[in-house]
């Protein structure tokens, strides 16, 4: 009988011939022995190469997390990211305040502006979704298109951002990725440049009256005139700038001096030593300028925020005043409230104002109202703070057993939960992890939710129907804040006893240990607490919500992490 | 052992238990990355593919996209769909077209292989087991290796799945929209390349020492 070809026995080799093939190539082989010779080397050529393919197996070092889709990932860690540096940000605001700068007056704006993010203030954020409740109920109408578009361009840019980093990921990148990546950032960065004329190192620009331009203007000289119109923005740096005409869109200038007589539709950003208006302006007046004057003749269709050193209002403002400021003088008609911080505020005679007047003054003896001056609403004036340490509540005894009162509420709410839901209870202490790509993941969730809850409450108030809907999720909400911390303590506790929690009793022992751990940490002077409470508690929270959403069924992957 | 191991995991985790399939993936996403390293070539790229697999094995169980029968052996199924994420990778990447071409300049070296022929010439010439196949037996895991690395795409491919995740003709062939045929041919064709190879390493090697 014949041998076979090689290749036969390559294929029976590999045991992939059938099977009545592979009884006769067996039934010559038992005959053949250099057959026999050729198929077993066949045999030894396979499993060294399979011995030496397997090495690569090893390269892994550590076995990569399991994990979602890389969009999620990527907006995750966007949302890390973001809560590091409001973080950072507001570490520094209370860091810097504690130390006795707030002398300054700037931060506290700020600072209060952020404060419902501090997890131990309650009332703030309360405040703040109420607030926001009652804002979209009265004004919220005329908002939404403004808000729609505001929401539609930040997720049509974060779907350009997400997209260009997707595409420059891609490897290896290849030609027509980077042609794609090129154009995507040609959209990011180019803020529509074929609508706009440019005039560069001018020294003296003029648009005649009468003439019109139909697109944007952008000016870079010395002195400019612009008594025409302009029906997109107008944007100015130089020494002089005064407009006459009619501007559709805003203005936006850096310069020493501007002079608005004309009328502008748009809003007024005015980085300028001095600001004047004389005309009437349709949106907003933002200034950051040595001296800003709202002329008798005048008008802002709605807020004036105003950072000067002087800030003179003789015209007339539909909205609000916001003023931080060394001296204010007011002398016209304000629709809403006027707040100032500074030095020295004159309200002189024939100023109106339809809201309230709050003034967070130095000193108050600089405050002059005069007689006939009107303030439809309340008046206030304060003694701003300096610096306020309320270091003095560790010498206050009832600070000590409200929170033993609520450490103990804590850990009854904590057992209570145990006992009804174990396999939660255990399923979302797995959840916070100790690994750093989960304790960041869950920092980037709990974040994402303390921000978006309120909003999304306020959003679903906007339909009254929604009311009760939105009272609901406060309720959850809430919950979710309190159950945080008692998540986390309990995996501190079983972290410091070094044994995950077999029995009830273990358990219980761990969520004390961990809750008496927590609160001292929480109250830690300084900034150091809070800003420790801040992590923990979004780490907790984060946890709880991807724990609530795996339960739920929702399709998420299970985090493992490679222990061997 | 091992085996049945992974069977009833693979079985709890297709039910939806979530900690079943925490353990598959500890279990087996090493051999998936090996697959991946060899077929993709580039670590870093295969270093993404385990979790982009299981996303994938994830779906499959969740009866999303594909499906899993429990009955199946895990190991070869959870290797086929890896080879398909490859291959699709691979596709992306424009290579498709150096796998996928028909034999080219070799073609006419000697046609393709049909099972069961009898008698190559140099088989009856030599009538001694060709040097070359004793080499590649012989040779050291360095010399293979570097064998392997020198490999052209269409051979190395259908090489890598076969030994290294261990799939069937069948498999390869449906993964890489080929005949079976061809994938045997391409099998053979691959290690008589890597005897070609080995030849003058083995002999560079011979020759320092």
């Amino acid at each position: 009988m014949n041998c076979f070809s090689e290749f036969t026995y390559s294929v029976y080799a590999d045991r992939e011939l059938p099977a009545a093939e592979a009884l006769r190539v067996e039934a010559h082989l038992e005959t053949c022995p250099r057959c026999r010779a050729l198929v077993n080397t066949f045999y030894a050529e396979n499993r060294l190469i399979g011995d030496v393919l397997a090495e690569a197996r090893e390269e892994l070092a550590v076995l990569p997390e399991l994990q979602n889709a890389s969009p999620s990932r990527l907006i995750l860690g966007m949302l890390g990211a973001l809560a590091g540096v409001i973080l950072a940000f507001r570490a520094m605001l209370v860091g810097v305040s504690e130390w006795g700068l707030s002398q300054l007056g700037l931060l506290e704006p700020f600072s209060k502006a952020i404060e419902w993010l501090d997890p131990s203030n309650m009332a703030a954020r309360l405040n703040l979704m109420f607030t926001g409740v009652f804002f979209i109920v009265n004004e919220g109408a005329s908002m939404l298109p403004w808000l729609l578009t505001a929401v539609g361009s930040v997720l049509f840019v974060a779907a350009l951002v997400a997209a260009s980093v997707y595409v420059a990921r891609r490897r290896p990148p290849r030609f027509h990725s980077a042609i794609m990546f090129g154009f995507l950032m040609a959209i990011l960065i180019v803020p529509r440049a074929s609508a706009v004329e440019i005039h560069k190192n001018e020294p003296s620009f003029r648009l005649p009256a009468g003439k019109t331009i139909n697109e944007s203007l952008m000016i870079g000289g010395d002195v400019a005139k612009v008594d025409g119109d302009v029906n997109g923005n107008l944007i100015f740096g130089g020494r002089h700038l005064t407009v006459t005409g009619h501007i559709k869109g805003d203005v936006l200038c850096g310069d020493q001096t501007v002079e608005i007589e004309g009328t502008v539709d748009g809003n007024v950003f005015s980085f300028s030593q001095a600001t004047m208006i004389n005309g009437k302006v349709g949106g907003s007046v933002y200034s950051w300028s040595q001296n800003i004057r709202l002329g008798e003749k005048g008008s802002i269709g709605g807020d004036l925020l105003s950072f000067a050193a002087d800030t003179e209002v003789g015209g007339e403002v539909t909205r609000d005043i916001m003023a931080l400021t060394s001296s204010a003088l007011l002398s016209g008609t304000t629709g809403h409230d006027v707040t100032v911080r500074g030095d020295a505020l004159t309200v002189a005679s024939g100023a109106k104002i339809a809201g309230d007047l709050k003034a967070y003054m130095r000193h108050p003896d600089r405050v002059k109202i005069e007689n006939a001056s009107s303030v439809t609403g309340k008046t206030s004036i304060e003694l701003a703070e300096r610096g306020a340490i309320n270091n003095d509540r560790y010498s206050n005894g009832s600070f000590y057993f409200w929170q033993m009162i609520q450490l103990l509420g804590a850990f009854v709410v904590g057992g209570v939960l145990m006992a009804m839901y174990p396999t939660f209870y255990t399923g979302a202490k797995q959840a916070v992890g100790y690994a750093p790509v989960p304790l960041l993941r869950n920092l980037a969730i709990g974040f994402a939710i303390l921000v978006a809850a309120p909003i999304a409450m306020g959003l679903i108030c906007i339909t009254l129907v929604g009311i009760p809907l939105a009272i609901f999720t406060l309720i959850v909400y809430m919950m979710g804040l309190y159950f945080a911390k008692i998540l986390l303590a309990a995996v501190i506790g079983e972290a410091i006893l070094q044994r995950p929690s077999l029995n009830k009793q273990d358990a219980l022992t761990a969520l004390m240990v961990g809750l008496v751990v927590f609160f001292v940490v929480i109250n830690l002077p300084f900034a150091v607490g809070a800003t420790l409470h801040f992590i923990a508690f979004c780490i907790g929270l984060g946890a709880f919500a991807y724990r609530l959403a795996t339960a739920s069924g929702m399709p998420v992957v299970t985090v493992v992490h490679d222990n061997v | 052992m091992a085996d049945e191991r992974l069977q009833s995991l693979a079985a709890s985790a297709a039910k939806g238990d979530s900690s079943a399939f925490a353990e598959l993936y500890s279990l087996s996403a090493r051999r998936v990355f090996g697959l991946c390293r060899h077929m993709l070539g580039n670590p870093e790229a295969a270093e993404d593919a385990p979790s982009e697999v299981f996303l994938k094995v994830h779906r499959a169980f969740q009866g999303v996209a594909g499906s899993y029968n429990p009955e199946q052996r895990f190991m070869p199924w959870l290797l086929s769909v890896a080879g398909h994420f490859c291959v699709d990778q691979l596709r992306r990447r424009g290579l498709e077209t150096r796998i996928f071409a028909p034999p080219r300049q070799d073609a006419d070296e000697a046609g393709d292989f049909r099972v069961g022929d009898t008698w190559t010439e140099s088989w009856t010439s030599t009538k001694e087991i060709n040097a070359h196949e004793r080499l590649l037996a012989e040779a050291g895991r360095d010399e293979v290796r570097q064998a392997l690395a020198a490999l052209p795409e269409q051979y190395r491919i259908p090489l890598v799945m076969r030994y290294e995740g261990e799939l069937s003709y069948d498999q390869i062939a449906e993964s890489l929209g080929l005949k079976r045929n061809h994938v045997a041919t391409l099998i053979f064709r691959a290690k008589r390349e890597m005897r070609a190879l080995l030849g003058p390493i083995v002999r560079r090697k011979d020759f320092r020492s």
